[in-house]
C-alpha cells in the first residue's frame, strides 16, 4: 500500500508527500491509485474548505483534528469504481468547531469516527447514494464532557437503485454535557431495494447530562427494507449484574460497559500504530 | 461448617412475596436439584444467593462458609466462590468475550493469570463445550444462539472455578454432547470439593448428573426434600400429588409440569 502525508497548518500546507494538494482549488485529486492510504493532519488549521476526488481508486483516509478549528466544509466525490474509508481522530480539538461534510457517493464509502474531543461540536454530514449499488457505512463512537455540546446530524439521500446505509452512532455523555444526535435516511422514488439502517444509542452518565436521538427515516418508495432503533439511559443494570456475578465490581462493571460503545472501533483500525494511538486514547478518556 | 445455609428466606418483588420462608443447606460433595412448577420461585432462589438487586428480603439469612452473604456485594459473592449460570444471558455488544474471561478471571487473584495460561484454559474449555475458538474474539453473548450462550456460560464456570455453582435451566437449548460437557464441569466442582444448585424441568439432565438431594419448590416453599427417587416420581406423575399431600396450590398452572427428555430428543431430531 502507497503512503501519502499531508498536514496542514494555520493556512499552510506543511507537508504533502505525493503533492496531492491543489492550494489554488483546494483539492485534492486521487486517479487511478490501486491502494492508497493517505493520512491529513488538521493542525490549528484555518482553511475553511476541501474538496477530495477519488476516481478509480481504493483510498484509506485517515484524518486527525487537533488544536483550534473554526469550521471546515469538506466536498467529497467517490466515483462508481471507488471506495473510501475514512477513520476521523477528533481527539484533541478544541474551542467551538463546525464540521460540514457532503458526500457525492457512486461506489463505497466507510467513514468511522472516533471523538474523544474536549470542545463544542456541530457535525453536519450529508451522504448521497448516486448510483445503482452504492453503499455507505457509518459508525461514530462520541464522547461529551464538561460542559460540552455536540450535535451529529447525518443524512442519507438515496436516489438509486439497490443503494445501502447502515449507520451506528453511541454516545457516551458525562457531567453537564449535550449530545444530540441526529439521523436521517431518505429513500427516493425510483430507489427501489434500497436498505438503510441506522442504530443510535446514548449512555447518559450523571443525571445533568443530557442525550437525545433522532433518528427520522423517510421512504417515497415500496420495497425497500428500512430499519431504524435508539436508546438513551442510564448504564443497563441488567448488563452490570450479569458483570458482578462474574466479579467485576460497580465501577469496574460500569467502565467495561462504558467502554463497550467504543470497542467496536478497533474492528476498523489495521495499522497498528494506529491501533495504539486509539487505544491509548480511548484508555486515557473513558479509563 | 456446611458451604451453604438458608434459613427462613422471605423474598418479594416489586411489593409480591415469591419466596415464603425457604430453608435449605448445602454442603460440601453435594449436587442439589430444585425442581418445580414454572413461576414459583427456583430462579428467584438462585438470583437472590447470587445478590440480584431487583429482589427484596425481608426476612431470612443465608450464610456461606460461614459469611453473611446478604451483607457482601454481587461481586464479593462471586469472588467469595459463588458463581450463577442465568437461564438467560444478556448479550452485550462492544465487550469482547475473551477479555471479559481474562478480566473476571483475574477479579479473583492477586496477581494476573499468566496470558500462556489463560488461553490455555480457555482452548480446553472452548473444545470441551464444543465451541469454535473464534466465539471467544466475538462480542459477549452478542448474536448467540441460545445454545451458544448457554456453552459460553459453561466456559465462564469452567475458567472461574466457583465452589457453589449454582446453574439455572442450563441444559435447556443444549444437545447431549453439550449437556455431557456440562456433566463433567459439574463433576469438576465436585471434585474440587465444591457443590452445586441446580434447576432443570428434564429428567435426563438430572440421570446425567445424579443428584444427592431433590427438593421441591411450589409457592416459594420448599415442600419437600429427598433422594432422586423424587424426580422419577415428578416425572411419572407430575406435581399434583405434591400439592395434594402437602396442601399447597402452586401459583401458575396453566402450563405443563412433565419433565422429558431435552438433549437427547433434540439431537434425534436434528438426526431425523
Amino acid at each position: 500500500m502507497k503512503n501519502a502525508r499531508i498536514t496542514f497548518y494555520h493556512d499552510e500546507v506543511m507537508e504533502d508527500s505525493l503533492h496531492l494538494y491543489q492550494p489554488n482549488t483546494q483539492k485534492i485529486v486521487i486517479q487511478n491509485q490501486e491502494q492508497l492510504q493517505l493520512h491529513i493532519c488538521y493542525d490549528d488549521c484555518t482553511i475553511s474548505s476541501l474538496f477530495l476526488i477519488i476516481e478509480n481508486s481504493h483510498v484509506t483516509l485517515i484524518e486527525e483534528y487537533q488544536g483550534q478549528l473554526d469550521s471546515l466544509q469538506m466536498q467529497i466525490f467517490v466515483s462508481k469504481n471507488a471506495s473510501l474509508f475514512r477513520f476521523g481522530l477528533y481527539l484533541q480539538l478544541q474551542n467551538q468547531v463546525k464540521l460540514i461534510r457532503r458526500i457525492h457517493n457512486e461506489g463505497t464509502y466507510h467513514n468511522v469516527l472516533l471523538d474523544l474531543s474536549d470542545a463544542h461540536l456541530l457535525h453536519d454530514e450529508e451522504v448521497e447514494l448516486v448510483t445503482q449499488e452504492s453503499k455507505c457505512h457509518l459508525f461514530s463512537a462520541i464522547y461529551a464532557k464538561d460542559h460540552f455540546q455536540k450535535k451529529y446530524a447525518t443524512k442519507f439521500n438515496h436516489q438509486a437503485l439497490h443503494t445501502l446505509s447502515d449507520c451506528k452512532i453511541f454516545g457516551v455523555c458525562n457531567d453537564f454535557a449535550q449530545m444530540v444526535i441526529a439521523t436521517d435516511a431518505y429513500i427516493k422514488k425510483g430507489a427501489k431495494r434500497t436498505k438503510a439502517t441506522q442504530e443510535g444509542r446514548i449512555i447518559n452518565l450523571t443525571k445533568t447530562a443530557s442525550g437525545t436521538i433522532f433518528p427520522d427515516l423517510h421512504i417515497d418508495e415500496n420495497d425497500v427494507e428500512a430499519a431504524h432503533s435508539c436508546s438513551v439511559g442510564s448504564v443497563n443494570l441488567d448488563h452490570l449484574y450479569y458483570l458482578q456475578t462474574r466479579g467485576f465490581s460497580y465501577e469496574q462493571g460500569k467502565s467495561l460497559l462504558i467502554k463497550s460503545y467504543f470497542t467496536p472501533i478497533y474492528q476498523y483500525v489495521q495499522d497498528e500504530k494506529l491501533k495504539q494511538k486509539v487505544e491509548m486514547a480511548i484508555q486515557k478518556r473513558i479509563g | 461448617m456446611s458451604l451453604l445455609t438458608i434459613k427462613n428466606l422471605h423474598v418479594e418483588v416489586e411489593g409480591k412475596e415469591i419466596l415464603k420462608g425457604i430453608d435449605l443447606e448445602i454442603n460440601a460433595h453435594e449436587i442439589h436439584a430444585l425442581l418445580g412448577p414454572n413461576g414459583n420461585g427456583k430462579s428467584t432462589l438462585l438470583s437472590t444467593i447470587m445478590g440480584q438487586p431487583k429482589y427484596k428480603i425481608t426476612q431470612g439469612s443465608i450464610f456461606y462458609k460461614g459469611q453473611d452473604v446478604l451483607k457482601m456485594s454481587v461481586d464479593a459473592r462471586a469472588k467469595a466462590g459463588l458463581f450463577l449460570a442465568l437461564q438467560y444471558p444478556p448479550e452485550i455488544p462492544g465487550v469482547i468475550n475473551s477479555e471479559f474471561l481474562k478480566a473476571a478471571v483475574n477479579t479473583r487473584l492477586e496477581k494476573p493469570v499468566s496470558l500462556y495460561r489463560f488461553i490455555k484454559e480457555l482452548e480446553e474449555a472452548t473444545k470441551e463445550v464444543d465451541l469454535p475458538l473464534d466465539i471467544v474474539h466475538r462480542s459477549l453473548n452478542d448474536g448467540f444462539s441460545g445454545g451458544e450462550k448457554k456453552r459460553n456460560e459453561i466456559i465462564q464456570m469452567k475458567l472461574l472455578k466457583p465452589e457453589l455453582a449454582m446453574l439455572d435451566e442450563i441444559d435447556s437449548g443444549l444437545d447431549v454432547d453439550a449437556l455431557n460437557a456440562v456433566v463433567k464441569a459439574i463433576q469438576e466442582v465436585i471434585q474440587r470439593g465444591g457443590s452445586t444448585l441446580v434447576v432443570s424441568h428434564y429428567a435426563r439432565f438430572y440421570q446425567l448428573i445424579q443428584p444427592s438431594h431433590v427438593h421441591i419448590i411450589v409457592d416459594g416453599q420448599i415442600v419437600v426434600s429427598g433422594d432422586a427417587s423424587l424426580i422419577h416420581r415428578i416425572d411419572t406423575e407430575g406435581f399434583d400429588w405434591v400439592k395434594a399431600e402437602y396442601h399447597v396450590r402452586d401459583k401458575k398452572t396453566t402450563r405443563p409440569n412433565s419433565i422429558g427428555l431435552c438433549g437427547v430428543k433434540e439431537k434425534i431430531n436434528e438426526k431425523r
